[in-house]
C-alpha cells in the first residue's frame, strides 16, 4: 500500500508529508503494520517456547494438545489487534499516533505527541517486544545447550530430537534475522527515552528502513529514496524553525518601528515614491516618516538596465534636475536598427512614431541614476536604509498588510543559529508599497494573498544580460544607440541586443543581450548566444581592442498590458516593474516605474493626510490609485503597444511580429479593437530535451567572448557564504527527477551566474544539484524559468548579491 | 574602569569587488564602487565593544580619516556599539596620498587630545595591506613596547588592573604577554567575530555624534613623502596546456627552459 503511495507521490513527496501523515489510508497502514509485527512477535515467541518445551522436557509434554494450540493461536491473535486498533480508537490519548513519521510506523523515535502515546509506545516497544525478543534469545540458548548435553548421553529419542533439531535450526535463523532488526530499535528506544541527541536524522532513517524492511520489505526501497538524500534546501521558509530543537531558546522578539510609509526597494520607482511623498508633506508642512529598505549595500548596486531613458517621468518628478546634477550624460544623437543574419547586416529605417524612435531620451547608467536619485530623496528627509531586505510581509489581524520584516542575520549554512545570530526587524506603516523590481518574492506572496492575478494573463518575461566595455576611443561616438533582433536567435525566439556609446568621461559602451524567457529549447544559454553574439562583424569591430569592465544579468517582464496585475490591497500597493510597466517594443521601463511610484504617493499622501478617514481595515486600502493609474499616459502608452510582443508568437515568429508591428502600430497606433494574448507562463514553454537538438556554441576566445565564471567575478556578487541557501527549494529531490530527467538540466543554462550545477555523486551513480548561491546575481530568472516551479527565490542576508558601479 | 579606547576604522573598497586599475594608471578605479569597512577593523571594533561591554572599559571611540563617505563607516562602528566617532577630514590630494605615517600622527594626537588608554586597530587594511599604522602610532606615543611589534597581532585581549593581557598569535603557538597601560593592540583575524550592525542599531547610531576635526586642528601635517609612480594590475594568467604524459610534461618543461 505504501508502495502505491509513493508512485503517487514521487519526487514531491515533501509537498504532501503532512497531509499523508494525517490521512486515514495512513492511519490504517500503520495499524496493520502494527498488527503483523506484534502478532508475529507473539508467535514467534510461541514457537519458540514450544520448540524449548518439547527440547528441554521432552518426557513431560511430548505435544500439546490441539486445542490448546488453537486457543493460544486465537489470544495471539486477539491481542495482536487489541494492541494494534487501541490508538485509533481512543484518539483523545493518542493524537496521532501513527502519523509520526512517512511510513506511518509508530517508531516514536523522535518525540511523540501526547503522554499516552509516550507510554503506550514504552510498553508495546521496550516491554513487551523486549521481553520477547529475550525469551526467544534465551529458550534457544538453553536448547542448544540441552541437545549438546543430552546428545551425549542418550540415543533413545535421539531421532525425535534430530527432526526437532532441524525445525529448530529454521527457526534459529527467523530469530537472528528478528534480533538483527530488534536490537536497533531497542537501542534507539532508549536512546531515545534517555534524551540522548541522535547525531543525524539520516541514522534514523536508516534504521526505520530496517525497521521498515522487516514489516513490508518494498516500504524500505521506496521511502528511502527521499530520506538518504543529504539536504540541499535548509532555509527557514521551507523547513520552519519552530520545531527545529537546534533552536530551542533563541530569542525571536524582534524590534519593531512605526513609519508612514515603508517603501520595499530602492529603485527608479521606490525612490520617485519616497520622493514624491516627502515633496507634498514639505509643500502641506506635514510630518511624514518615509523608510526606504534595499537588499542592496547601497542604493543603485543591484539595478540593470540598457538603459536609454526617456526623461518624461523624471521631469514632472524634479523640473530642474539638470542643475541637481542627474547623471543624464548622454542626449541620444544617432538611432540605428537593424536585423542580423550570421554574416551581415540589414538595416531598418525607424520611421518617426515607431516606439524604437529614441530622439529625446538619454544614454544613462542607471545604477548611477539611482544613485541620485538616493541623494535627492535623503536631501528630502526620506530614511534609506540600504544593506536590509524585506523578507517577510506582516498583517494585521484583519488581512491587511501591516508592514514588513527585515531578513534575520547570522544562521548557518545547515540552517541552525550561529553566536552572531540576530533578529530582523519589523517596520510597520499605513500602507506599504512594493517596489521589488521584476519578479519580487514578497509581491510573489501578495499575488496569492490577495488574488491579485486572478483578472490578468500570466507574466511572461525576458532575461537581459549586460556589459560595459572600455573600447578605442576612435571606434567611440557617444550619443550612437544601436539595436538588433535576428542572428544567433531563431525567428521564434524572441529577443535582441543593444549597443550604446556613453559619454562618461572615458570611451564607454554598454552592450547587452535580451532573450525572451518564452524560449522552448532546453538547451539554450541566454549567457552563450550574448557571447556569441558579440562575434558579429558588426559588433566585434566595435569591441576589438577595448577591455570589458563589468558583467551583469536581471530577468526583466514583458507582459505589458495584458498582465498588469490588481495594483492595490487593503494596506498595501504594488509600484514600478513588480507589476510590470515595461514597455516591451521602446524596451524602456524606468519613466513607467518611475510614474506608477509617484501616483502610488499622490494618492497614498492624500489618504494619510485625510484627517476624516474611516478605514475599514487596519492597513489603509487606496484604490485611488489604481484609477489614478488608468487615467495617466502609463495606461495610454502601454495600451497602445499591447499587440506588439505577442504578435511574435506566430509561425513567422520575428518577421511576422515585424509586419504586425510595421502594419497595425504605425498606422492604426494599436487602436485596432482586438488584444492578442500571450501563450501562458514562461516555465511551461520547454520542450523536452528529447525533442530538441542541442545548440554547439563556440568557445569563448578570452578577448570577445568569455567564460561564464570570469564574466560573475566581474559583477562583484558576494554572500556570507554560511548562510543557508537563499534559492530554495521545495523539494530536494525534483530537479534530478525532473530537470534533469526530462529538460537536462536547463538551470544549468538560463542561470547568468553559474549558481546551478549537476555534478556526479560521490558514490558514482547518477548526479545530484549542487547550489552555488554565492554567485547569484539576483536576477530571478530560475524563480521563473524553473520547468517544475520549485525554486523560490527568497532574500539572503542583507547586502549580499552584485556590487554593479552604474549597470 | 574608566578607561577610553580609541579604535581606528578604514573605508575600503569591498573585497568582493574586482579591483580596476585607472586608464593613466595612478591609482584604482574608486569612483561608484562599494566600500565597506575594512574586516580587520570591524574585528578591531567588536573588541573594543567586547571589552566595554565587561566593563574593562568606559567609552569606545570610532576613528576614520578620509573624505565625507568615511561617515557611513564611522557609522556602521557606532552602530556596533561604539559610542561616539570621530571624523577627520582628509579629501582631495590629501587622501590620495594619505598613508600609514600620516594616519599615525592624526591617531597620536587623537589619543593625546581624548586622554585614550587603549588604541585599537586592524593589523592591516585589505587595500594597501600596509601593516605599518599600529606600529608606528605606538612608536610615535612612546606608549610601552618590549619587542618592535609589542601586542599585535592579538587573538585574546584582557585587562587586568592597569595591565594588558594579550595572548599573541606566532608562528607556530600562541604567546601570553603582559603590558602597560596605555598601549597600542591590532587585531588579527581569529580574535573573534564581529557582530551584525542591525537595523535597530543603525537606526540608533544616526542619533549617535560624529565630530569633524581637520588634521591641521591636530597639528598633524599630512603631506606624503611618497611618490606613487603607476600602478600596475597583475599580469594576466596564461591559459594552461594538458599534457598526455609526463614525457610530455618533461618535454614542455625543457622547451620552456624551466629544467
Amino acid at each position: 500500500m505504501i508502495g502505491a503511495y509513493d508512485l503517487k507521490f514521487r519526487g514531491e513527496y515533501n509537498r504532501h508529508a503532512q497531509a499523508w501523515m494525517d490521512s486515514v489510508p495512513c492511519q490504517v497502514i500503520g495499524s496493520l503494520a502494527m498488527l503483523s509485527t506484534e502478532v508475529s512477535v507473539l508467535l514467534l515467541t510461541y514457537l519458540t517456547l514450544e520448540k524449548y518445551i518439547c527440547i528441554v522436557y521432552p518426557f513431560r509434554y511430548l505435544t500439546p494438545g490441539r486445542r490448546r494450540t488453537v486457543t493460544i493461536l486465537v489470544v495471539i491473535w486477539i491481542l495482536g489487534f487489541v494492541i494494534a486498533f487501541l490508538p485509533l480508537v481512543c484518539k483523545g490519548v493518542f493524537r496521532n499516533f501513527y502519523g509520526t513519521n512517512g511510513v506511518c510506523f509508530p517508531l516514536h523515535s523522535e518525540q511523540p505527541e501526547t503522554l499516552g502515546a509516550q507510554i503506550y509506545s514504552i510498553v508495546i516497544f521496550l516491554g513487551l517486544n523486549l521481553v520477547a525478543f529475550l525469551i526467544i534469545v534465551l529458550s534457544y540458548g538453553s536448547m542448544f545447550y540441552n541437545i549438546q548435553r543430552t546428545g551425549t548421553q542418550t540415543t533413545k529419542y535421539t531421532n525425535h530430537i534430530k527432526k526437532e533439531l532441524t525445525i529448530a535450526k529454521r527457526f534459529f535463523s527467523i530469530v537472528i534475522t528478528d534480533s538483527l532488526c530488534w536490537i536497533p530499535i531497542f537501542i534507539l528506544k532508549i536512546l531515545s527515552l534517555m534524551e540522548v541527541e541522535i547525531p543525524a536524522r539520516r541514522c534514523v532513517g536508516a534504521l526505520k528502513a530496517v525497521q521498515a524492511e522487516h514489516v513490508a520489505p518494498q516500504v524500505c526501497s521506496t521511502r528511502s529514496s527521499s530520506s538518504t538524500l543529504s539536504r540541499i534546501t535548509t532555509h527557514y521558509s521551507v523547513y520552519p524553525r519552530d520545531k527545529d530543537p537546534r533552536w530551542e531558546g533563541v530569542e525571536m522578539e524582534r524590534f519593531a518601528d512605526e513609519a508612514d510609509v515603508v517603501i520595499v526597494g530602492g529603485g527608479p520607482a521606490g525612490l520617485s515614491a519616497a520622493i514624491r511623498l516627502k515633496q507634498l508633506a514639505n509643500q502641506h508642512e506635514k510630518e511624514l516618516r518615509v523608510c526606504v529598505v534595499e537588499k542592496a549595500s547601497q542604493i543603485g548596486a543591484h539595478t540593470l538596465s540598457g538603459a536609454c531613458l526617456e526623461p518624461t517621468a523624471l521631469s514632472e518628478l524634479i523640473p530642474d534636475w539638470k542643475e541637481r546634477g542627474a547623471p543624464l550624460n548622454t542626449p541620444v544623437t544617432e538611432d540605428k536598427f537593424s536585423i542580423l543574419t550570421e554574416k551581415y547586416r540589414i538595416p531598418v529605417p525607424i520611421l518617426p512614431g515607431l516606439p524604437m524612435n529614441n530622439h529625446g531620451n538619454y544614454l544613462v547608467r542607471l545604477g548611477h541614476f539611482v544613485r541620485w536619485l538616493g541623494e535627492q530623496a535623503e536631501e528630502l528627509g526620506v530614511e534609506l536604509y540600504p544593506g536590509y531586505a524585506a523578507s517577510e510581509v506582516l498583517f494585521h489581524e484583519d488581512g491587511s498588510v501591516k508592514g514588513i520584516a527585515t531578513n534575520d542575520v547570522g544562521i548557518a549554512k545547515d540552517g541552525s543559529p550561529k553566536d552572531v545570530f540576530e533578529r530582523g526587524m519589523e517596520l510597520h506603516a499605513k500602507v506599504t508599497l512594493f517596489g521589488e523590481g521584476c519578479h519580487g518574492h514578497l509581491a510573489k506572496q501578495l499575488y496569492k494573498q490577495f488574488n491579485l492575478r486572478g483578472n490578468c494573463e500570466p507574466q511572461t518575461y525576458a532575461i537581459g544580460l549586460k556589459e560595459l566595455w572600455v573600447i578605442d576611443e576612435k571606434k567611440w561616438c557617444p550619443g550612437r544607440t544601436e539595436h538588433s533582433v535576428g542572428w544567433p536567435l531563431n525567428r521564434n525566439t524572441y529577443g535582441g541586443s543593444f549597443l550604446y556609446h556613453l559619454n562618461e568621461g572615458e570611451p564607454l559602451v554598454a552592450l547587452g543581450f535580451v532573450v525572451g524567457l518564452d524560449y522552448t529549447n532546453p538547451y539554450l544559454s541566454p549567457f552563450r548566444e550574448f557571447q556569441r553574439w558579440k562575434h558579429h562583424p558588426s559588433i566585434m569591430s566595435t569591441l576589438e581592442g577595448g577591455n570589458r569592465i563589468a558583467y551583469g544579468a536581471r530577468a526583466l517582464n514583458e507582459g505589458g498590458f495584458q498582465s498588469i496585475p490588481k495594483l492595490t490591497f487593503p494596506g498595501g500597493m504594488l509600484i514600478g516593474c513588480s507589476p510590470g510597466f515595461m514597455n516591451v517594443p521602446k524596451i524602456k521601463g524606468t519613466h513607467t516605474a518611475m510614474k506608477s511610484g509617484m501616483l502610488a504617493a499622490e494618492s497614498a499622501f492624500s489618504k494619510i493626510t485625510d484627517e476624516n478617514l474611516q478605514s475599514e481595515t487596519a492597513g489603509l486600502y487606496i484604490p485611488e490609485y489604481e484609477e489614478a493609474f488608468k487615467k495617466s499616459w502609463i495606461w495610454k502608452e502601454l495600451y497602445s503597444v499591447r499587440n506588439i510582443r505577442p504578435s511574435f508568437h506566430n509561425y513567422f515568429g520575428l518577421y511576422g511580429g515585424m509586419v504586425y508591428t510595421g502594419i497595425f502600430y504605425w498606422i492604426l497606433r494599436g487602436k485596432e479593437p482586438w488584444t492578442l494574448k500571450h501563450n501562458g507562463l514562461d516555465a511551461d514553454q520547454l520542450k523536452p530535451a528529447k525533442d530538441c537538438t542541442p545548440i554547439e556554441y563556440p568557445k569563448p576566445d578570452g578577448k570577445i567572448s568569455f567564460d561564464l565564471l570570469s564574466s560573475v567575478a566581474l559583477s562583484g556578487t558576494n554572500h556570507e557564504h554560511d548562510q543557508p541557501p537563499h534559492l530554495t527549494l521545495k523539494d530536494d529531490s525534483v530537479p534530478v527527477a525532473q530537470n534533469l530527467a526530462i529538460y537536462d538540466g536547463p538551470e544549468q543554462r538560463f542561470c547568468p551566474a553559474g549558481v546551478y550545477e549537476y555534478v556526479p555523486l560521490e558514490t558514482g551513480d547518477g548526479m545530484r544539484l549542487q547550489i552555488n548561491a554565492q554567485n547569484c546575481v539576483h536576477c530571478k530568472t530560475c524563480d521563473i524559468k524553473d520547468p517544475s516551479q520549485n525554486i523560490n527565490w527568497v532574500v539572503p542576508e542583507g547586502s549580499g548579491g552584485p556590487a554593479y558601479n552604474g549597470m | 574602569m574608566s578607561a577610553r579606547v580609541l579604535v581606528g576604522v578604514k573605508r575600503v573598497i569591498d573585497y568582493a569587488v574586482k579591483i580596476r586599475v585607472k586608464p593613466d594608471r595612478t591609482g584604482v578605479v574608486t569612483d561608484g564602487v562599494k566600500h565597506s569597512m575594512n574586516p580587520f577593523c570591524e574585528i578591531a571594533v567588536e573588541e573594543a565593544v567586547k571589552l566595554k561591554e565587561k566593563k574593562l572599559v568606559k567609552e569606545v571611540v570610532a576613528v576614520s580619516c578620509g573624505p565625507q563617505q568615511v561617515q557611513e563607516t564611522i557609522r556602521t562602528a557606532l552602530a556596533m556599539g561604539a559610542d561616539r566617532g570621530i571624523h577627520v577630514e582628509v579629501s582631495g590630494k590629501d587622501y590620495e596620498t594619505l598613508g600609514p605615517l600620516q594616519v599615525s600622527k592624526i591617531l597620536a594626537a587623537l589619543a593625546k587630545k581624548e586622554q585614550a588608554d587603549l588604541i585599537i586597530l586592524g593589523k592591516q587594511a585589505i587595500d594597501d595591506d600596509c601593516n605599518q599604522t599600529g606600529q608606528m602610532t605606538a612608536a610615535l606615543l612612546d606608549w610601552p613596547q618590549r619587542s618592535p611589534e609589542d601586542g599585535t597581532f592579538a587573538s585574546e585581549v584582557n585587562i587586568e588592573a592597569d595591565k594588558l593581557k594579550v595572548v599573541r598569535e606566532i608562528d607556530g603557538g600562541l604567546e601570553t604577554i603582559k603590558i602597560n597601560l596605555p598601549a597600542v593592540v591590532t587585531a588579527d583575524l581569529r580574535l573573534n567575530t564581529p557582530r551584525y550592525a542591525t537595523l535597530p542599531n543603525i537606526m540608533k547610531a544616526k542619533k549617535k555624534k560624529i565630530a569633524n576635526v581637520k588634521p591641521a586642528d591636530l597639528g598633524v601635517d599630512v603631506s606624503s613623502r611618497l611618490e606613487v609612480l603607476k600602478v600596475d594590475e597583475p599580469p594576466q594568467r596564461q591559459a594552461g596546456v594538458k599534457v598526455e604524459t609526463v614525457h610530455d610534461l618533461v618535454g614542455k618543461l625543457k622547451e620552456a627552459g624551466r629544467i
